[in-house]
């Protein structure tokens, strides 16, 4: 399973309220990646909410980006990543 | 007796768990140099044991221990006595440091050890929280971390007796904060546990329990991807450390976060805890123990229904403070338990939680013996030996409350009479109590006769009494719940049925195998039957699809009465014509555990039955597996081979090479000349199916034994075969040898049918590497051969390979001959071969650029191929489908048909499916700027370089170039360089045209020199003409816009911007940042940023057609008139709807207009 950072812009801002109804966007895109083996670690999103980094695990980028038609998102940029922690370097 | 000179005890206190300390009355006592403080350190580490001077001297010196140790040593005892008891008499004897023959002893009495006082510490504490009494746990365990000062003995760490016993404290304290976060969950308090954990994981990485710990925490807190990752993490980690996979429990808590289970959510602790504590049974303790949970880890899937009912109930209890009784009944792993638990987690109500006992004698009473404790006055009834009248009585009482109860009596099936009498009184009395009253039993194992079958229909009609049936899972939860395992979904649906139970522990077991869990479950239950429906169910096990009357009547005429019996039992059920086991795992524990000897005298029984004509139709299939099964090689040799050739005949290709390897396993005794045909046809099967490994090992031997028994006309037509299945394998300098040594072999033999094939094979060689010369001179040969004898198989193998040939050089009568080849296969019924024109009009018209033709091409032969089962036929056809469908800009699609050919199990060996499918792949990653291209190039120009074939070596090559001039990197242009370069003149000392200019073009758009070749036709030739524009404009034509684009970067700032225009719209941000630079290059300003790929789209990827059509439906149109309005057929309409809504994930127009609306589609835009 490869992680992969997926750039996504969003012209008119991407706005998940924190009800109920956000919650099952959220839900929703969890199950429809969970069909094509795709997990959504969590994202990072601009102050403007123009734009998102959202980490994702998958087998390959075609997943991520079956996954992200599905759930009717866009794609800026796609790529493969792996964690740098400053504090395990000794 | 001298007395102690310092009297008062009790006032030390002595530190290891840090550097080595002591202290009186709170002063620090001196305790000298480094080797002073390690004897006192040795001996406190053994304080209370006497220690030899020798071995203090040991310690302190080690090996090298100087002269006149043991002086030294009583110099520094002496010092430490004087340290320890200052002011004492010198010649009194020392209150603590006592001398012992050869050695001392350090004696504590009433003085603090903050080793000790931390392992009582940490044990009352884990005891604590074992009770699940998480407060003192917590109280505990915190003031014995509180003990610690640092590393223990620190200041002594390189002293060699040091490190072990520091390591045990380590350990010991390890657990220790195990225990202490389970407390703290339990308390719930994982929210502020997170960093903690963090911290901890990244001081130890590799301890498992940190990891679920982690996991359950982020689970609780709310961060369920974060738990997930965890996992991954740890998996990773322990992977990538260790090799190993993370241990059971952790893979158990992932699946229950990932099916959300409701028992990792946090419940404040309470009676429900202690009451379902004291009546778990072990089994069931086995289940809660996973990470503390307060119950198992089982499945809700597809329980809504139930909870919802005892939802209901409950409410109707607390609003008519009347009680209910509901009967929960299901197999055995349905799940009652763990839906009562799910149910029972979330009421405030008391909870009163009993069981029975699978004892061949139960318990009498055994149910109220765990909920007993609720009062004293109901435990002394109990205890008092009292009648089920007094026990329902002092129950009735303690539930006649003002707040409801929920008492839950699990496995009934079981119970006693006495606990069945207070049962039965309890339900008549139910209006007078407000309790909801739960008791599960399991209705498979209860007869018509069975106390509980009696008990609970007279109270069927009773008011407030009701049953509520579980059933076993859908195969759709199932699958739900294999997803995220590599399992076969509907395989584990057909050996579980469905149940709960099995199904988690096979999944948890790791997929196929059998878990030794469900094999004890089903042998249990096996055991409690009487012997002659032991021997029945043994009987049965013997026979995978169940077993008809007939010939269980046959094998065991004399259990045929305890058929009741197993059935009531629950182990079996009926079927139509007979018995079956009700789970096929069942089946398998059952026969796994029958003795070789009784297994193998069944099966005798079941073969000699079975053979026996009257009995039925004779089913060579299933006696061959009886035969097999019965060790009986005459009976497999008699089965098999029919079995094979009529699984073969119905394209049932798997099946039938099962057959033969099973015959071959019997093949001991067969003359050679038997066994080299089993093996042939084995070969051939396999090769059907792709199984290319064995195909070539069995021909092999087939060759062998041929050869062994002189047979030169069979050896050399095996070595004609072994050719075809070397070549598939991507072995192609093999293949041509194996093809020149069958020429060898069968040329000296004269004119015949083998001979003709060999010159066949040898023309399908020459046309793989695009030999046109040979192919068609080997096409002439096996032409006049086969017309000279006859031969049909050898003339339509060589028209299918000259036409092919001379459709790749876009000759149009190469193209009819092909299609005539595969009209002759079809009528004369030569299925492989007319699989095999499919694959090559496929291949060629793809490499016209024929994309019409290659269209219907691919979609007949894929059908063909799935009619016929000629799956590796399949694959490769599917590569050049999955090609067509790139140069077409289907991407969506091509991807599809990648992931299909890629993440085939079986049919990872066909070279030329696999070469298409990773070029296509990396091509489609590279086009869009997607990571992970070079993993596929690497693995398709591994498996394509050893074939010398340009149908593998020119997607290869030409997509390297690709790569290399999307990216610009120089190590990326060298490959495409030398691939290329060297492709080129191959191609054109073969003549391969289509190939040259392909090439041709690919190295001069890379900027790589380009000897002078004949221009030919077509959209690459006219772009090496100079022609740029023209190109594009064939390309187009062909509907090919991204090749299109790339031609038009050769030519001029109009081209570049049509091209940049193009690049944008397909999303292609590399080949759209070279036109952009080009442009600039020529001096162009205000270059177009274009639409980004993500605003072109809209929310569910409908496309503009279907816009429209969903717009209309928002104003409430009809399809008759959406159809006229949009001058279409209705029928097109009908389609765009279905489409429109399979992409909105909805079922009706409405909620698609609506879907509509929401997402700020359709008319509103």
């Amino acid at each position: 399973m490869a992680r992969y950072m997926v750039e996504r812009i969003f012209p008119d801002g991407l706005a998940i309220p924190i009800t109920d109804d956000g919650a099952a966007t959220c839900r929703g895109v969890v199950d429809r990646n969970a069909e094509l083996g795709v997990t959504w670690v969590h994202s990072y999103v601009s102050d403007d909410k123009r734009k998102s980094f959202c980490i994702y695990d998958g087998p390959d980028p075609e997943s991520i980006r079956r996954a992200a038609e599905r759930n009717g998102l866009p794609i800026e940029n796609i790529t493969r990543i792996k964690v740098l922690d400053p504090y395990f370097y000794k | 007796m001298v007395p102690d000179a310092d009297g008062q005890g009790g006032g030390l206190s002595l530190g290891m768990l840090g550097p080595l300390a002591v202290e009186r009355s709170g002063e620090p006592v001196p305790l000298g140099g480094r080797q002073q403080r390690a004897v006192l350190a040795f001996l406190l580490i053994r304080h209370g044991a006497p220690v030899g001077v020798s071995v203090l001297a040991d310690a302190l010196w080690g090996e090298r221990v100087p002269a006149g140790s043991v002086q030294t040593v009583q110099t520094y005892v002496s010092h430490l006595r004087d340290a320890l008891s200052p002011g004492r008499d010198r010649w009194a004897r020392s209150r603590y440091l006592r001398t012992e023959r050869n050695g001392y002893r350090l004696v504590l009495d009433g003085d603090r050890v903050d080793a000790v006082e931390f392992e009582d510490g940490v044990a009352r504490g884990l005891a604590a929280v074992e009770r699940a009494d998480f407060e003192a746990g917590k109280a505990a365990l915190t003031a014995a971390f509180g003990l610690w000062r640092g590393a223990v003995l620190a200041d002594l760490a390189d002293y060699g007796f040091v490190p072990p016993v520091a390591a045990r404290y380590a350990e010991l304290r390890a657990a220790a904060t195990e225990a202490l976060i389970d407390a703290r969950l339990g308390l719930g308090e994982h929210r502020s546990l997170i960093p903690e954990l963090d911290a901890l994981i990244a001081a130890d990485p590799l301890r498992e329990r940190l990891h679920g710990q982690r996991m359950l925490t982020l689970y609780r807190a709310s961060r369920q991807s974060d738990a997930l990752a965890g996992y991954r993490t740890l998996r990773a980690l322990l992977d990538e450390e260790l090799g190993i996979e993370p241990g059971r429990p952790i893979q158990q808590l992932h699946a229950s976060i990932l099916a959300q289970d409701p028992a990792l959510d946090w419940h404040p602790p309470g009676p429900v805890r202690e009451a379902a504590a004291s009546g778990a049974s072990p089994a069931r303790r086995h289940l809660g123990a996973r990470f503390g949970l307060a119950g198992g880890s089982g499945d809700l899937l597809e329980r809504d229904e139930q909870l919802a009912a005892l939802k209901r109930h409950l409410s109707a209890v607390t609003t008519s403070m009347a009680g209910r009784f509901v009967f929960v009944g299901g197999e055995a792993g349905v799940g009652k338990t763990s839906l009562l638990r799910r149910f029972c987690a979330k009421q405030p109500a008391r909870i009163l939680s009993g069981a029975c006992d699978a004892l061949a004698t139960p318990h009498p009473l055994g149910p109220f013996l765990d909920i007993a404790a609720i009062s004293g006055r109901f435990q002394d009834v109990i205890a008092g030996g009292g009648q089920p009248y007094d026990v329902a009585a002092s129950l009735l009482d303690e539930l006649r409350s003002s707040r409801p109860s929920i008492l839950v009596l699990e496995d009934l099936h079981w119970a006693d009479d006495a606990t069945l009498d207070v049962v039965r009184l309890l339900a008549r009395r139910l209006e007078t109590v407000p309790v909801l009253a739960m008791g599960t039993y399991r209705d498979d194992q209860i007869d018509r006769t069975h106390r509980l079958r009696v008990l609970i229909g007279e109270l069927a009609t009773w008011p407030g009494v009701v049953r509520l049936g579980l059933s076993p899972l859908s195969a759709r939860a199932v699958a739900e719940l294999a997803a995220p395992y590599r399992v076969d979904a509907a395989e584990l649906y057909r050996s579980t049925g469905g149940n709960p139970f099995f199904v988690s522990e096979v999944l948890a077991a790791g997929g196929s195998r059998l878990p030794q869990t469900v094999q004890d479950a089903v042998l249990a239950r096996v055991a409690r039957l009487g012997p002659p429906a032991r021997r029945l169910v043994e009987s049965v096990a013997i026979v995978p699809a169940g077993i008809d009357v007939g010939l269980l009547e046959a094998l065991e005429p004399a259990a045929m009465d305890s058929v009741e019996e197993c059935l009531a039992s629950g182990v079996l059920t009926s079927t139509a014509g007979g018995v079956a086991f009700r789970h096929e795992l069942a089946r398998m524990a059952v026969e796994i555990s029958l003795p070789a000897n009784r297994r193998i005298a069944l099966h005798r029984a079941a073969l000699a039955a079975l053979s026996d004509p009257e009995h039925g139709p004779v089913d060579p299939a299933r006696l061959s597996h009886h035969a097999e099964a019965a060790a009986d090689p005459e009976a497999v040799q008699r089965f098999a081979p029919g079995a094979a050739a009529i699984a073969a005949q119905v394209g049932a290709h798997s099946e039938a090479a099962a057959q033969y390897a099973r015959a071959l396993r019997f093949a001991q005794d067969l003359p050679e000349e038997r066994r080299a045909e089993l093996l042939s046809k084995q070969s051939t099967e396999c090769h059907l199916i792709g199984d290319y490994r064995v195909a070539i090992e069995t021909r092999k031997a087939a060759v062998e034994a041929y050869r062994h028994l002189g047979d030169r006309l069979r050896e050399g037509d095996a070595l004609r075969a072994m050719s075809a299945n070397l070549r598939c394998f991507g072995l192609v300098p093999e293949a041509s040898e194996a093809g020149r040594a069958a020429l060898e072999i069968l040329e000296p033999l004269g004119p015949g049918h083998e001979l003709a094939l060999a010159y066949a094979n040898r023309t399908m060689l020459a046309l793989n590497i695009e030999d046109a010369v040979a192919t068609r001179a080997w096409g002439v040969r096996t032409q006049e051969l086969a017309e000279q004898i006859g031969d049909r198989a050898s003339l339509v193998h060589a028209m299918n390979s000259v036409g092919t040939l001379g459709y790749l050089l876009g000759d149009d009568d190469g193209r009819a001959d092909l299609e005539r080849s595969l009209d002759l296969c079809k009528r004369w019924g030569f299925r492989e071969q007319a699989g095999r024109a499919y694959i090559h009009l496929a291949w060629a018209s793809v490499r016209r650029h024929d994309y019409g033709r290659a269209a219907a091409y691919c979609r007949e032969g894929l059908e063909y191929c799935v009619d016929h089962g000629l799956d590796a036929w399949r694959f490769e056809i599917l590569g050049h489908q999955a090609r067509r469908l790139l140069d077409q800009g289907s991407w969506d699609e091509a991807t599809e048909a990648t992931a299909r050919i890629l993440g085939s199990l079986n049919m990872n060996t066909n070279a030329v499916a696999r070469v298409l499918g990773l070029t296509v792949v990396a091509l489609l990653r590279s086009r869009r700027g997607d990571p992970d291209h070079n993993a596929p190039m690497r693995e398709a120009r591994a498996l394509a370089g050893p074939t010398g074939e340009i149908q593998l070596l020119l997607p290869v090559a030409t997509a390297t170039a690709e790569v290399a001039w999307l990216e610009g990197e120089p190590a990326a242009m060298a490959a495409a360089d030398s691939a290329t370069g060297e492709l080129l003149d191959q191609a054109t000392r073969y003549g391969a045209s289509s190939a040259i200019s392909e090439l041709a073009a690919w190295r001069r758009r890379c900027g790589l020199p380009t000897p002078a070749i004949a221009v030919g036709v077509g959209p690459y030739a006219l772009e090496l003409a100079g022609n740029p524009g023209a190109a594009a404009a064939a390309w187009l034509d062909l509907n090919c816009e991204y090749e299109a684009a790339v031609a038009l970067c050769a030519g001029d700032a109009e081209h570049h911007r049509e091209a940049l225009r193009i690049f944008q719209r397909l999303g292609t941000r590399p080949a759209a940042a070279i036109a952009a630079r080009l442009l600039r290059e020529g001096g162009a300003r205000g270059i177009p940023r274009g639409p980004r790929p993500s605003t072109k789209g809209n929310p569910a990827g409908l496309t503009t057609r279907e816009l429209e059509v969903l717009g209309l439906i928002g104003q409430d149109m009809r399809n008759r008139d959406i159809a006229q309005r949009l001058h279409v057929a209705e029928k097109t309409v009908d389609h765009h709807v279905g489409a429109i809504l399979a992409k909105l994930g909805v079922s009706s127009r409405g909620q698609a207009a609506r879907a509509a609306a929401r997402l700020g589609i359709g008319a509103s835009r």
